[in-house]
């Protein structure tokens, strides 16, 4: 075995092209994995036991933290398949002036989250903030929008997904755009309905994409960390406390390494997962399509 | 069949605007927010449209606070991130992308499966690791973590740059006389320049809006421009015209550039994202 790998090396230059990368990512990534499952695997004073899962599972924030990572995947990943999907088909009509407006469509995407959490901040603000004055003259009433637990979550979703709509508007795009207008034109001496082609073409056609662009969309928002960080702290009553800011306030913030690594083996657990799903999916997809 | 067309038109404008509209507000609003007085900014009810011009807010930050400071650790802390993301990243693309060999699928897998690793997972041993180091509070140890999310996405996206060079270019190169590192340096590169320059940038993008961890392994003196932001949102003195002309300063750099390389942001990362 050790011969052969000898051999190898001897023989692939290859591998000279990924020992930096791969020093980098074992010491940034290999190795704190691993480390979080020795860590979580023993107790402060270093003596093997499973004391910090048990702890762990009955933990009631813990759960919390679950649930709310749960409901922001589910509006944040609807949020942007749907604004995602209906711009690029606004997009991909052709109209005179797509070019520009897809421009501007991206600059939420392109700007840094921090601004857009301050931008948001200010404008959710319950005093003198812009929406609820506007809703306020639209509506009469006024909407607390971060400081209600049950809908806090929500309100910063919708900054969210007014960040990130556009990325799944680029991806949609390139689907779209890949479908023949040959298709289309059959279509139409054919007789079929808007809605025929919407259903029996252009769906199926870009559900590949779909299909990865959502597994992607679903990590992506699962790893959230600095919009209800910066914006809301967590609060209020920990109703937007995510994951990671369940494991940075346990691991980081309380001192509580194991207790913490515990936390994070379980949340990479699920995070692997999902993208060992993403990578076999995509890996068919990319022969589908292209 | 003219009017139906005619209507779906008037129909998609329609809801066009609205989208840009939504995209749009946001900015209006803070660029007003950061020019008007006091006295605009905190009105009841809010002014739409505000009168009073004036760069208080943005001498403020640039003489009072420490913003100035946090932009040129950032800077540092980014520019030293992108270039050693630089050097580790584009082997490793270039290599994925021209040679085929055993375990080629695996590893690049593996590379998605890092770029889709969220930052907690290293949060905590990291911590511990870098703290032992004395590296806390460090330029040269915040790029270096920073380089968790920059490198697997720099390898991914070199990649396909790299693809869009024919074999046969490099080819003729090698029968002309040109050594390997040659061919590289003289005909490859200059052909995936502006793509691998948009990389660059894309890393060094990466760094300067990272949060969690430069939040983790930052206390003061290499505390970079989204920390003190955020930190400056969460104080309770109602600066919030200071702070979206911070939030100006930090942003509109990058959306600047984007403006200038968008074609290649846009290949490279829905290349990159779609196509495995």
């Amino acid at each position: 075995m050790f011969t052969r790998l000898l051999q190898a090396l001897k023989k692939e230059r290859v591998i000279y092209y990924f020992i930096p990368a791969a020093i980098v990512l074992s010491s940034l990534a290999v190795y704190p994995l691993l480390n979080n499952l020795w860590l979580s695997l023993h107790t402060k004073t270093g003596k093997p036991s499973i004391a910090n899962y048990s702890r762990l599972f009955k933990d009631k924030w813990f759960w919390n933290s679950i649930a709310v990572t749960g409901k922001w995947m589910l509006l944040s990943v609807t949020g942007e398949l749907l604004v995602g999907l209906i711009l690029s088909n606004l997009i991909n009509l052709r109209l005179k002036g797509t070019k520009l407006f897809r421009t501007i469509l991206m600059i939420p995407w392109m700007t840094p989250m921090i601004a857009v959490c301050t931008i948001w901040a200010w404008m959710y603000n319950g005093d003198f903030g812009i929406l609820n004055y506007g809703i306020n003259q639209l509506f009469g009433t006024n909407i607390l929008f971060l400081s209600k637990p049950q809908t806090a979550i929500v309100w910063l979703s919708v900054v969210y997904i007014w960040k990130r709509s556009s990325f799944n508007m680029l991806m949609y795009l390139s689907g779209l755009q890949g479908i023949s207008d040959d298709i289309y034109d059959a279509c139409k001496v054919d007789g079929a309905p808007w809605y025929t082609q919407l259903f029996k073409i252009t769906l199926p056609l870009i559900f590949p994409i779909i299909r990865s662009v959502l597994l992607i969309s679903i990590i992506t928002a699962i790893n959230q960390f600095t919009i209800p960080y910066s914006i809301t702290r967590g609060g209020p009553s920990r109703s937007t406390e995510l994951i990671q800011m369940y494991i940075y306030n346990t691991g980081i913030a309380g001192f509580q390494y194991n207790y913490g690594a515990t936390a994070s083996t379980v949340f990479i657990a699920i995070v692997l997962c999902l993208a060992v799903v993403y990578i076999f999916v995509t890996d068919k997809a990319e022969e589908d399509i292209y | 069949m003219k009017r139906v067309k005619w209507l779906r038109n008037v129909f998609a404008y329609a809801l066009l605007a609205v989208f840009l509209l939504a995209a749009l507000f946001p900015y209006y609003w803070m660029i007003t927010s950061a020019v008007r007085d006091q006295a605009d900014l905190f009105a009841i009810p809010p002014k739409l449209f505000s009168s009073s011009v004036s760069f208080d807010n943005f001498t403020y930050v640039l003489q009072k606070t420490r913003i100035p400071n946090y932009m040129l650790n950032s800077i540092i802390t980014a520019s030293l991130a992108t270039f050693m993301c630089m050097v580790v990243s584009l082997p490793a693309g270039y290599a994925l992308a021209r040679f085929s060999f055993k375990g080629r699928n695996l590893l690049s897998s593996s590379i998605i499966l890092f770029k889709l690793l969220p930052q907690s997972a290293a949060l905590i041993p990291l911590f511990i690791v870098i703290g032992k180091l004395r590296m806390m509070d460090t330029h040269f140890g915040l790029s270096y973590v920073h380089l968790f999310s920059m490198v697997p996405f720099a390898i991914w996206m070199s990649r396909g740059f790299f693809k869009t060079v024919p074999v046969a270019i490099e080819e003729a190169a090698l029968i002309d006389g040109c050594n390997k590192p040659q061919a590289i340096l003289r005909v490859v590169l200059p052909i995936t320049g502006p793509g691998l320059f948009s990389v660059g940038v894309y890393a060094f993008m990466l760094s300067w809006e990272e949060f969690i961890f430069s939040y983790t392994f930052t206390s003061s003196r290499a505390k970079p421009v989204s920390v003190g932001i955020a930190l400056f949102l969460g104080e309770d003195a109602n600066l919030w015209g200071a702070v979206m002309a911070s939030a100006i300063l930090m942003g509109f750099p990058v959306l600047l550039v984007f403006f200038l390389l968008q074609d290649h942001f846009i290949k490279g990362i829905v290349g990159g994202a779609i196509k495995g």
